[in-house]
């Protein structure tokens, strides 16, 4: 092979590379979803079954008795995800007799038994599936409220974590809504 | 094959140990946590929020 | 190889690792099977356009995970394209490499090929690598130090995210406003010196530094063409001599050393032989 085409060549080998990879998405990973036509696909009850942290079957109608559903998608390597759990908890025993449910959604389980324990957590913690796909935002922590029927009351998802304070509004929010 | 001297075969040797990493790597499935991690972005670590 | 042979490949290289234009109006990072793979050169997996994820990100998330594994594929990835390509993916294939190059040709009164001091400044990309890419995460989990703190690619894809999407805005905060710095300080420093990133900063250029004097890919200089007029060491943006010291560790692979030896002595080789008197066995064109 002559040299002079050898970037050429690498640029080709590269470009074979990403194609492959690119081919066969995933479909157990979140999907291109743009979240500002949410509102149209959150007309939708929203529903799951998938299981808890224990392995235990869940579905959202283990939740519906709650008047406003909190469901804050985090994984244990993100940092202000983990931050935001303390708060999270004290507001979940704050306003839990209000009919505040707060559902945190995982994927990775790495360390996530030891950061659930460290930080006290009480609410349930269980495993995303494909129903939550359409919330994804791409970032974490990502959260949207539901009413216990599954009408999505959050017009687009909220990204990043929060102050205790901020949570504390939005919730009140809906709570009084 | 003549182009297989000494600090060839140190090159040779290189790529070949990559190759058996990457290649253990995707049996143990890190490629996945590579993907996991590349499509659900923790804001704070690229420096916002 | 001329130089615009060369930009063209850069930018075909850029936009290819980038070429999930959607993202940049919708704010969405695409999230795709393609994230399985690290891409050779700088590109942060957040910019929306990204196709592949990161290789330094990826490392550094592999470290700072709570049960340490021996990151077998990202380390492997990375060794590849080091030990096939060597620091010509920081000359052709790296986007932020790409963005230096650019600014560089933006008109300035003064260009520095180097200065006093430049030569000791480089060896900080290898403390980069050793402190913020490896020990430091390793030890606070969780925490990619140097994605979170210093990493000028990131920069530019929160940029880009944060202007198509709102929420993103308002999270905007102090270390944000450090990272911003340290972009501007990249960016103003590339027009008077040669990818500055590059030499002091980038930990993957440092890593694959290492692989410079081994790498399938080499620069040659042939003995029998070369008067050492000095033409080559000219014309080094990295300020590296390629006859003194032919892949040399800070040698990027950009070619102009190639295209400026009026006397056709260096080339690109690739595994080829070297016999005694260091000419080139095989047939090759510069």
């Amino acid at each position: 092979m002559k040299i002079v085409k050898k970037p050429l060549a690498v640029l080709l080998a590269v470009s074979v590379f990403l194609l492959v990879a690119c081919s066969s998405p995933k479909k157990n990973f979140v999907s291109d979803t743009d979240t500002r036509s949410a509102k149209a696909e959150q007309a939708e009850e929203f529903s799951f079954t998938t299981t808890d942290i224990n392995g235990k079957k869940v579905t959202f109608e283990d939740y519906s008795t709650a008047k406003v559903i909190m469901f804050n998608m985090w994984e244990p390597w993100c940092a202000p995800c983990r931050s935001e759990l303390p708060d999270l908890q004290k507001l979940y025993k704050k306003y839990k007799s209000e009919g505040l449910m707060i559902v945190g959604v995982y994927s990775d389980t790495d360390g996530l038994k030891d950061i659930i324990s460290e930080n006290g957590i009480k609410y349930p913690m269980i495993k995303s599936c494909a129903a939550f796909d359409k919330f994804q935002t791409g970032y974490v922590p990502t959260t949207f409220f539901t009413d216990g029927s599954g009408k999505v009351l959050s017009d687009v998802p909220y990204v990043g974590s929060k102050s205790y304070e901020e949570w504390e509004g939005v919730i009140l929010s809906y709570l009084k809504g | 094959m003549s182009w297989l001297k000494n600090e060839n075969l140190l090159t040779a040797g290189l790529l070949l140990t990559a190759v058996i990493l990457i290649a253990a790597g995707v049996a143990m499935k890190q490629n996945h946590q590579v993907l996991a991690k590349a499509v659900r972005i923790c804001l704070e670590c690229i420096g916002i929020g | 190889m001329d130089n615009k042979k060369r930009t063209f490949i850069q930018a075909a290289a850029a936009a290819l690792q980038n070429a999930n234009v959607k993202g940049f109006f919708t704010g969405q990072i695409y999230t795709g099977a393609g994230k399985n793979v690290c891409v050779p050169g700088l590109n942060c997996y957040s910019c929306p356009g990204a196709l592949g994820a990161c290789p330094l990100g990826s490392l550094q998330n592999a470290v700072s995970a709570w049960k340490f594994r021996f990151p077998y594929y990202v380390l492997g990835l990375m060794m590849f394209f080091g030990a096939a390509f060597g620091r010509l993916i920081c000359g052709f294939l790296c986007p932020f490499g790409f963005l230096q190059d650019l600014l560089f040709r933006v008109p300035s009164p003064k260009k520095l090929r180097t200065f006093r001091g430049d030569r000791q400044l480089r060896y900080i990309k290898y403390a980069m690598l050793l402190i913020m890419v490896l020990i430091l995460p390793f030890t606070y989990k969780f925490t990619p130090f140097f994605c979170k703190y210093v990493c000028p690619s990131g920069t530019l894809s929160g940029i880009m995210l944060s202007a198509a999407d709102s929420r993103l805005r308002s999270l905007l905060g102090g270390i944000f406003t450090w990272k911003a710095t340290v972009l501007m300080a990249v960016v103003f420093t590339s027009i008077v010196i040669a990818r500055p990133f590059c030499k002091y900063i980038c930990p993957l250029g440092a890593f694959y530094a290492l692989f410079n004097k081994v790498s399938a890919v080499r620069l040659h200089v042939d003995g029998n063409k070369c008067v050492n007029c000095g033409a080559c060491a000219k014309v080094c943006d990295m300020a590296v001599n390629p006859v003194a010291a032919p892949n040399h560790p800070e040698c990027i692979r950009c070619g102009k050393c190639v295209s400026g030896c009026p006397h056709g002595a260096i080339c690109f080789t690739c595994l080829t032989v070297r016999n005694h008197a260091g000419t080139i066995d095989s047939k090759h064109k510069a």
